[in-house]
């Protein structure tokens, strides 16, 4: 088992990122959307964030990346690399990393190329940025058709030259992840990366991400609302729910003890196929998005084991950062 | 190249309908030319042969067709004030009025575009609070106003500008071969008479510019506003591009498109409305020589000054569609 959870000690000195204790303020209101998230993600581990729309997760990833101009990190401490980002100039700060360390791909694959710049020129750039290649040089030109080429794209002498729109969806996702991989980053956050595709290609696209998280030690955040998605792709999944972290579990242990009243209302919501129509759930009630600021547990309204402490204690932190955690207040009582 | 071909005859088709205005503008207006033309002392038979001879006894659709081929050909008729060919007028009147456009369009670009971009970018902020503000004020002030107030404080009061004209006194005697005098004396290397002139049409394209300008930035503001909502901004912040490199090689180009269509319009009112500007600072110009034909009742001048600013305004948006497609990779690939 690669996911075994070790001691603490250990796995906070491996981290490549570590968050301890973030929040996430809405920059015009000032409103708390996200709060107290702890997790720690290893070099080269594809870690998944799961949640329903509007759980905060996209939120919370584009602004400890910095890419958020509305929000920002109000409380707690991001390490990533070693080094420390305390929440005053954190913005600035992480922004030098971009294109260097941190990689980010974007949900939608429509949207995300500039509809007006060449392909070869976005990629150029990238390398430019990421590398300092010159966008003039022989190198540039070389290195923008072997990224091309390694993502799959069939041609890519003749691609350099057109311009996204005469690309379909999953070129176009396949052309961003060969900007991102370009600069050659420790970490990629890939934010919904295949919501906008087909079955087929969204396969093509998740193994093209694995791929390159194997072979080049690559730690890859995949955020996703579908949990089936990252149960068969990615190592350790974080789920959130209500701007609240609930769960970190290994892949596997989905559906075992170790998942969160929430984490098992959310894989008993997917169809599988050996169940009949009127065997597929739906968790009762409407979702919360983030921002939930009540004391206790956002989902206890929705939940089928909840207690009066549910509404009265705050929920458990993920304070030691330890590879696993369960923040379901009731069943803290019960465990050994 | 079939787009472009389109907007050229849809530009003539215009131009059509122009000629077509402006003819029946002549037929509207009451009274008799013929009576007119010929004196107050001729009598019936001299005033059949005027009216032969001008061809007012021809049929409708005859006397605008030999109307348009004259306009085609460049004849406006003869200025009953001036008595010079109307076509000549505005060739000398046209180049002081086009310069002042220019100007005051620079201006317009030179300020719309940078603080609609920065306003948009830090939407929100304080900074576009007051650019929102001042924008609003600024598009309803009128023209004449502005151009008051700038010539009786900058220039009379504290004397940083020349009160009126195009040139000072001393270079009374400049003559250029295009008319245009600000390129005529680049091209003479006049320095001293191009800063003269620059020093002239500062206030009064300050002046014209403004209100449009107003409109501009709001224009610009919105339209980039949009655009730095969309996902490639992220992705080129994620590429680590600085926010400088974002504005200007991501954002703008694909903003401008809203903004551009607005600016090429611009440039026909303007035109129109440099009557208001020159006639306060005393500059040559198609403006004042509109007054002057409208207050004369010279009607065939008023025509003619129509059609040019008609022309002028169809040709610049005509430019601007091609402008257009010419940065749009979509367009240009799909013809």
């Amino acid at each position: 088992m690669p996911n075994s959870p070790s001691p603490t000690g250990n796995a906070e000195r491996n981290a490549i990122l570590k968050l301890e204790g973030v929040c996430v303020a809405l920059a015009a209101s000032r409103k708390t959307m996200v709060r107290n998230i702890s997790f720690s993600v290893r070099p080269g581990e594809i870690f998944g964030l799961a949640g329903e729309s509007g759980s905060g997760k996209t939120l919370l990833m584009r602004t400890i990346f910095g890419l958020h101009d509305d929000a920002f990190v109000e409380k707690g401490r991001m390490t990533f690399k070693n080094t420390e980002f305390s929440s005053s100039e954190h913005r600035r700060r992480v922004r030098k990393l971009l294109g260097r360390e941190i990689g980010f791909v974007p949900q939608d694959p429509f949207s995300s190329l500039n509809p007006t710049m060449r392909i070869g020129r976005q990629i150029r750039e990238a390398l430019y940025l990421g590398k300092g290649i010159s966008p003039k040089s022989a190198e540039a030109g070389k290195t923008t058709l072997e990224l091309l080429k390694e993502v799959g794209i069939s041609e890519p002498a003749t691609a350099v030259g057109q311009y996204p729109d005469q690309f379909s969806g999953g070129m176009r996702q396949r052309i961003v992840i060969a900007i991102a991989l370009s600069q050659e980053p420790s970490i990629l956050v890939a934010d919904e990366p295949t919501t906008a595709l087909d079955a087929y290609t969204q396969r093509r696209i998740i193994n093209l991400i694995i791929e390159r998280s194997r072979n080049r030690n690559l730690a890859v955040i995949l955020i996703s609302h579908n949990l089936e998605l990252l149960r068969k792709n990615v190592d350790r999944i974080a789920v959130m729910y209500g701007g609240q972290l609930f769960n970190i579990l290994a892949s596997d242990e989905i559906g075992s003890s170790a998942s969160h009243p929430y984490t098992e209302a959310l894989f008993k919501c997917i169809p599988r196929k050996d169940m009949n129509l009127a065997d597929i759930q739906s968790i009762p009630g409407e979702p919360l998005s983030a921002g939930y600021g009540a004391a206790g547990c956002a989902f206890s309204s929705r939940c089928g084991l909840r207690r009066d402490i549910c509404d009265t204690s705050e929920i458990p932190v993920n304070a030691s950062l330890e590879q696993e955690f369960d923040a379901c207040l009731v069943r803290a009582g019960r465990r050994p | 190249m079939r787009y472009v071909l389109e907007r050229i005859a849809f530009s003539l088709f215009a131009l059509f309908i122009l000629i077509f205005i402006t003819f029946l503008l002549s037929h509207v207006v009451p009274g008799d030319p013929a009576i007119a033309a010929a004196g107050p002392n001729a009598g019936a038979e001299k005033i059949q042969l005027v009216r032969e001879s001008m061809g007012l006894d021809k049929p409708f659709h005859v006397q605008f067709l030999v109307y348009g081929a004259k306009v085609l050909a460049g004849d406006f008729g003869t200025s009953w004030f001036t008595h010079q060919p109307i076509a000549d007028d505005i060739m000398r009147e046209l180049p002081p009025s086009l310069e002042l456009v220019v100007m005051a369009m620079l201006i317009n670009l030179l300020i719309s575009f940078p603080i609609g971009l920065v306003a948009a970018r830090y939407h929100g902020s304080n900074f576009d609070n007051a650019v929102r503000v001042v924008a609003i004020a600024g598009a309803g002030v009128p023209i004449f106003w502005t151009a008051i107030l700038l010539q009786q404080k900058l220039a009379a009061d504290w004397q940083l500008f020349p009160v009126a004209g195009r040139l000072s006194f001393a270079n009374r005697d400049f003559e250029g071969a295009t008319g245009f005098y600000i390129l005529d004396s680049l091209v003479q290397m006049r320095l001293d008479v191009f800063a003269d002139l620059m020093m002239h049409i500062f206030l009064p394209a300050l002046a014209l510019s403004l209100l449009f300008t107003a409109v501009g930035v709001r224009i610009t503001r919105t339209a980039m506003i949009s655009e730095f909502r969309k996902d490639y901004v992220v992705m080129a912040r994620a590429k680590g591009a600085s926010e400088a490199r974002i504005m200007f090689r991501h954002v703008f180009r694909n903003g401008a498109t809203p903004s551009l269509t607005v600016f090429g319009m611009q440039f026909g009112w303007m035109l129109g409305a440099t009557v208001l500007v020159e006639e306060i600072f005393g500059r040559p110009g198609i403006g004042r020589y509109a007054i002057k034909a409208v207050t004369q009742s010279d009607i065939h001048a008023v025509v003619g000054v129509v059609l040019v600013v008609g022309l002028v305004f169809v040709i610049s948006n005509m430019a601007i569609d091609i402008i257009l497609y010419a940065i749009n990779p979509r367009k240009t690939r799909e013809d």
